[in-house]
């Protein structure tokens, strides 16, 4: 976009500075009751929303493309963008344009991108929602490192690059984040039919990414999450990171730790087989993947994590035969698994919930159904382990971490009957704030008047 | 009016007006509205915060809960379903009895129930299968279901069938559905060599390998001696011996097994009802000696003359060969008091004489399956479009 020009308008000059921080994003400018998009991202938006593309005189210089929609159809807008594989930036209004002076200010106050969604209107609750960073070290050495900001996992690995095509074709992340100055090199080695998002050169760069996982984890060494000397694991882990505090500016990095992942582990698949086999995707539309087809779950967190099984089978008789005797207590006390089941269906989406609270995305109502989900949690964790027979049961349950007091926590604070969002008013239980009853008492309007 | 009254507002039929009382009152209303609210806010994101401080246990339990979850599915799968456990063994093998297809079974009508197979591998006997049979006849479905058994044991799933024992499988490798591919159009000779070389500098003596039609993407002696080669290097590496599934419409390849000890001949089994034919889709063991080309063609419906004709062709080509490498074929007997057979080739009829002078034109040998229907149909439809 040019910068110079004599006759642009002060809310284009502004548009321009914004647009230029976040670059690779589409940026939706608030103007008044609309949200505006311009140029490139214009003729995209309209293509993607099948909105009107207008034209607009931009001072001397030549029409620009225009399209926009009312502010009020964001909520119904954005999730589509997003779902188009598109990363976008909301700008809005950042005071009351009656008492601005001047030019409104304007700032970006939410970067949405397909892997970096906390909003239940943009993720999928069936799969996970996978970021995932590359890097080619050179001779035949590449890095890749993966995460999920909704359940907080990140996993980094170095290997060859069937390996690394392999792992892509059953991790299908949302993003991938590629060197851009080493385009041509890393496309030739994966491919254009990954979703692409090109870095600068400087992330790219081993110091800077050790700083990044250093401050994140709050350790001196990589020592701790086994990637020592797999320089080109610790820079694509390193990217990641990056690519996270640009998406979430302010907020907290919702990751709790990095570990390594390692092929050895698992059953070896190639790309060919994974699809063949039909494992995650059918190879006809209406057809039926393995890990369709073997999905009981009573959460969608199960769901998830059945898919991540099927994707990546294990090598370790041992891990499988703990698994299979777990099946196998079912399978014999069919009526207490099912009192489990049922209160699994309670617990819901609770790995979902954590990722928004840590985000601090949650509103009332949902904070209630968290602690929900725990009384519910809490009654499977008893069950278990008063059972003498379910010794099985008891040993996938382990660390199982204490949470009665969250859920005691937020039924002493919210209401039962907590709204959705704040702003509606009556969230806080009557009783936790005398300051608050008092209020309350007051502006009860006295009756007849 | 008191004169302490302000207006407000002006409709059409009324005027509203304020008292400095009513003001002063709205005021602290709004006021006490605001402070609520500010202190809701505050209250609930000291809440949040709080409980943000929790997220790392609560992602930990929501991680076991999800593992508890998936495992009760895969019990209450197992009732319903009729899967049973399969059984891990130190010894590299792979032995099933009533193996089925966990998508496929689901999805066939009652009236058609899927037909389980027994498998049987192992390095030291029967390290490769060589299954022949046509491509109608199931082979596919057969290769992928043990590689769906695999990935379901080794996940910790129950599996369908009714008795399974293993070794673990450290890489599973497919080469499946060439066919799939013909239709639509791809180059595929290229991608499979490929994938092939793939495989056979990565496979390990644990590893499990479904080829299916290798070599089919090229001409017949091409495809029959890179089948036949790749097979003998599978049998005769020095380090592995991976367990391999490997089917073919090659029947030259059941002569393998004289010189391999450790291929073993199974072929999908065939129900005759007088001249017609069934595919059984159960797997016996042995070898089958002939084609099933011209079956397919008579259960498609082409006429039982061009059947007829095409069989004649056959045994002269077949009578072509070098008589040591011809297989004893069993063939059908074409039946001899067919009185309309001579008529249709002796009477002149262009039609048919078009029809003749096409089949002639065939390169059988070069002819895939696909292209035989294609021919088939193609031949149909003039008729058909002459005749209406």
């Amino acid at each position: 976009m040019s910068t110079k020009n004599p006759t642009e308008t002060p809310l284009m000059k502004q548009y321009a500075q914004i647009k230029a921080r976040y670059p690779g994003a589409m940026l939706l400018f608030r103007v008044g009751d609309f949200y505006e998009t311009f140029g490139d991202d214009a003729v995209q938006c309209s293509k993607v929303l099948g909105i009107t593309l207008t034209k607009r005189a931009n001072g001397a210089a030549a029409e620009m493309a225009l399209a926009g929609f009312p502010h009020h159809s964001l909520d119904q807008y954005l999730p589509r963008l997003v779902r188009a594989g598109l990363r976008v930036a909301v700008c809005d209004q950042m005071e009351d344009p009656k008492q601005a002076k001047g030019i409104v200010k304007r700032d970006v106050t939410e970067l949405v991108s397909p892997a970096v969604a906390f909003s239940d209107s943009l993720l999928d609750h069936r799969r996970n929602n996978f970021l995932a960073a590359f890097h080619g070290a050179g001779q035949g050495v590449y890095g890749l490192a993966f995460c999920d900001v909704t359940t907080g996992s990140f996993q980094a690995m170095q290997g060859t690059l069937q390996e690394i095509g392999s792992l892509l074709r059953r991790y299908a992340p949302l993003e991938l984040l590629g060197n851009k100055w080493q385009k041509s090199q890393v496309l030739e080695a994966l491919g254009d039919g990954w979703p692409w998002q090109w870095l600068d050169d400087w992330v790219w760069e081993r110091e800077g990414a050790l700083g990044r996982l250093q401050k994140q984890f709050q350790s001196i060494s990589v020592k701790g999450y086994g990637l020592e000397g797999l320089e080109a694991a610790q820079i694509a882990a390193g990217a990641i990171l990056h690519y996270l505090q640009e998406t979430r500016r302010d907020g907290p990095l919702p990751l709790f730790g990095l570990s390594r992942l390692d092929t050895a582990d698992s059953l070896w698949m190639d790309p060919f087989t994974v699809r063949t086999l039909e494992l995650l995707e059918p190879q006809q539309p209406g057809g039926i993947s393995l890990a369709v087809s073997l999905d009981a779950c009573c959460t969608p967190m199960g769901t998830r994590l059945l898919r991540q099984w099927v994707a990546m089978p294990l090598r370790n008789r041992e891990a499988i035969e703990a698994r299979q005797k777990v099946v196998e207590w079912a399978v014999h006390h069919h009526a207490e698994a099912e009192g489990h089941r049922s209160d699994l269906l309670e617990v819901g989406d609770m790995e979902r919930m954590a990722a928004r609270i840590g985000v601090m995305r949650s509103g009332p109502r949902e904070l209630w159904r968290l602690a929900l989900s725990i009384r519910a949690a809490e009654t499977i964790r008893e069950r278990v382990s008063s059972e003498p027979e379910s010794k099985a049961l008891q040993n996938m349950l382990v660390e199982f971490p204490d949470l009665l007091m969250v859920a005691q926590r937020i039924e002493s604070v919210l209401h039962e009957d907590a709204p959705a969002t704040l702003a509606k008013g009556g969230a806080i239980r009557p009783g936790y704030r005398e300051d608050l009853d008092e209020l309350r008492a007051s502006r009860k309007m006295p009756k007849g008047s | 009016m008191p004169v302490e009254w302000i207006r407000k507002q002006t409709l059409v039929n009324a005027e509203r007006y304020i008292t400095p009382e009513l003001k002063a009152f709205e005021e602290k209303y709004l006021s006490a509205d605001q402070r609520i609210q500010a202190l809701e806010q505050e209250t609930y994101m000291l809440l949040l915060q709080e409980i943000a401080s929790h997220v790392p246990a609560l992602q930990l339990a929501s991680r076991r809960l999800a593992t508890l979850d998936v495992l009760l599915g895969f019990a209450q799968i197992a009732i319903d379903r009729k899967y049973i456990q399969p059984r891990f063994t130190e010894a590299t093998g792979l032995q099933v009895k009533q193996l089925r297809h966990p998508v496929l079974e689901r999805i066939l009508p009652d009236s058609r129930p899927y037909i389980p197979n027994d498998l049987n591998l192992d390095p030291g006997h029967e390290q490769i299968w060589m299954i022949t049979g046509p491509n109608m006849s199931g082979k596919s479905a057969l290769l992928r279901q043990a590689g769906l058994l695999v990935v379901m044991a080794q996940i910790g799933c129950y599996v369908p069938a009714t008795e399974a024992s293993m070794g673990l499988v450290d890489k599973l490798f497919t080469r499946v559905g060439a066919s799939d591919n013909l239709a639509a159009g791809e180059s595929t000779f290229m991608v499979e060599m490929q994938e092939m070389a793939t495989i056979l500098h990565h496979m390990t003596g644990s590893s499990l390998l479904l080829l299916d039609e290798i070599g089919r993407g090229t001409s017949t002696y091409d495809g029959i001696s890179l089948a036949w080669a790749i097979a003998a290097y599978l049998h005769e590496h020095p380090r592995h011996r991976p367990m391999t599934l490997f089917a073919t419409h090659y029947h030259e390849l059941n002569r393998m097994a004289e010189k391999y000890p450790r291929i073993a001949n199974y072929h999908v089994s065939v129900s005759r009802q007088g001249d017609r034919m069934e595919f059984l889709r159960t797997l016996q063991p042995g070898g089958s000696s002939h084609s099933f080309g011209l079956h397919v063609a008579r259960m498609a419906g082409v006429p039982a003359a061009v059947i007829h004709e095409a069989e004649t062709m056959l045994e002269h080509l077949e009578s072509l060969r070098d008589e040591s490498t011809k297989e004893p074929s069993p063939k059908f007997t074409p039946n001899p008091n067919s009185s309309w057979q001579l008529s249709l080739w002796g009477d002149g009829d262009t039609q048919a004489l078009a029809l003749k002078e096409s089949l002639m034109a065939l390169e059988s040998n070069n002819l895939t399956p696909m292209q035989a229907l294609h021919w088939i149909m193609d031949q149909q439809s003039q008729i058909k479009g002459k005749d209406d």
